[in-house]
């Protein structure tokens, strides 16, 4: 394998997002593993590939941070679950990005999209989705009995029992419902499970709802 | 480039000749690259370090006993080692939760970050805001925004912004290299 044609079909950045046929990725192990340059461009593209995400994540972050959820229980307080089956989504604050990565400030300036999950309607068929094609944060208003448990950790698998997405600590907005934010760069269309369970004192989680998803790229 | 000096089939001859150096040699030189691909399939530092371990045992067991039929293909053979182990791991992890089926689905918390892995990583976002931030045009910020974060593929990118691939791979080449001339020029910085 030569490395022209390396560059040529960018098996570098290929081979880590992971979307080599098993035959190439085969071939291409094989010669990378007695090459040192191709190892260390590896290495670079995979720390990379991190790294942006990692500075997406540490801007979004902060936002939140300062708003947490007060902007989603406000909204859900204020009635406008109802505009939200409506498909009428919130504003978000936007001038809180510090630096000037255009995507995060997208991410952040857009309005989310907020879709409702419910146990009676949504437990045995998947809930078809639409992922925004661009950045936008999802919230997901869950419908659970949200009085058992003060803390809820929520977590995105997909079909294939990778974890997706988690985040802990999540308080109730109302006695009947938690929201879950996830930026929309990190689904993909496919068939995924919310998992939403309840913290327990001595730190173990109880699951206490499963939402199936499935998603698709929108338009 | 080869990793190292000896030829492959030059370093399985002096295994074979129960030359101890050459075994070192051997691990010297596939280490990065077995490292690379468990690592592609193990998240879990833990259960990469194990079947790292167990690659290598197996391979200098195998090595020693004349199983390699092909010594000039020795990368191959080490390489299919590493993949067997991983396989191996998966298929043990899925007999263990086939066991464990029917039990209450209790979760554990994972353990927060340590500092150290905090300090990392937002040192590795401030680099990325870097090398973001010196990119000549919103157009290529966009490039690779799509291409790492969106997942998106190189022949949508290119379509959608009107971009040739020549240019994408420039972006993508342009923004590796000054990532690494950045974190290299931090090291520098730490030693002085």
């Amino acid at each position: 394998m030569d490395h022209l044609r390396i560059e040529e079909r960018n098996l570098i950045d290929r081979y880590v997002r992971g979307t080599m046929p098993a035959a190439e990725r085969v071939e291409f192990e094989d010669h990378f593993v007695d090459c040192a340059e191709c190892q260390e461009q590896i290495e670079i593209a995979k720390s990379l590939r991190q790294a942006v995400r990692e500075s997406v994540t540490e801007q979004v972050r902060e936002p939140r941070r300062r708003f947490g959820w007060r902007w989603v229980a406000v909204a859900a307080s204020a009635g406008l679950l109802m505009a939200v089956a409506a498909g009428t989504a919130f504003l978000l604050q936007r001038d809180r990005a510090r630096s000037d990565l255009a995507s995060v400030r997208l991410s952040l300036e857009r309005a989310p999209v907020v879709f409702g999950l419910s146990l009676s309607r949504d437990a045995a068929e998947p809930r078809d989705i639409s992922i925004p094609s661009e950045p936008r944060w999802m919230v997901f208003l869950a419908e659970i009995d949200a009085t058992r448990y003060s803390r809820y950790r929520a977590v995105v698998i997909s079909s294939r029992g990778d974890e997706i997405w988690k985040q802990d600590g999540i308080q109730p907005n109302s006695p009947d419902s938690i929201s879950v934010a996830i930026p929309s760069g990190a689904l993909h269309p496919g068939t995924y499970t919310l998992t939403v369970s309840g913290a327990q004192p001595d730190g173990a989680f109880i699951p206490v709802a499963r939402f199936p998803l499935r998603l698709a790229a929108g338009k | 480039m080869e990793v190292g000096g000896s030829s492959s089939a030059g370093l399985v001859s002096r295994i074979r000749a129960g030359e101890r150096s050459a075994e070192d040699e051997l691990v010297q030189r596939y280490s990065r690259g077995v490292s690379i691909i468990i690592g592609q399939s193990l998240a879990d530092p833990a259960a990469a370090a194990d079947v790292y371990q167990e690659a290598f045992r197996l391979a200098l067991t195998k090595v020693r006993d004349g199983e390699v039929r092909e010594p000039e293909r020795l990368a191959g053979f080490i390489c299919g080692i590493a993949r067997a182990l991983v396989i191996e791991y998966f298929r043990g992890a899925a007999r263990l939760r086939a066991r464990h089926q029917g039990e209450p689905d209790r979760q554990f918390p994972s353990p927060e970050p340590s500092q150290l892995d905090q300090l990392l990583r937002e040192e590795r976002a401030t680099l990325a805001r870097r090398v973001l931030s010196e990119l000549s045009s919103d157009r290529d910020r966009k490039i690779l925004y799509r291409f790492y974060i969106e997942d998106d593929d190189k022949d949508d990118i290119c379509a959608d912004l009107g971009i040739s691939a020549l240019h994408f791979n420039q972006v993508i080449c342009r923004a590796r290299q000054r990532y690494k001339k950045i974190f290299e020029s931090m090291g520098e910085g730490r030693k002085t």
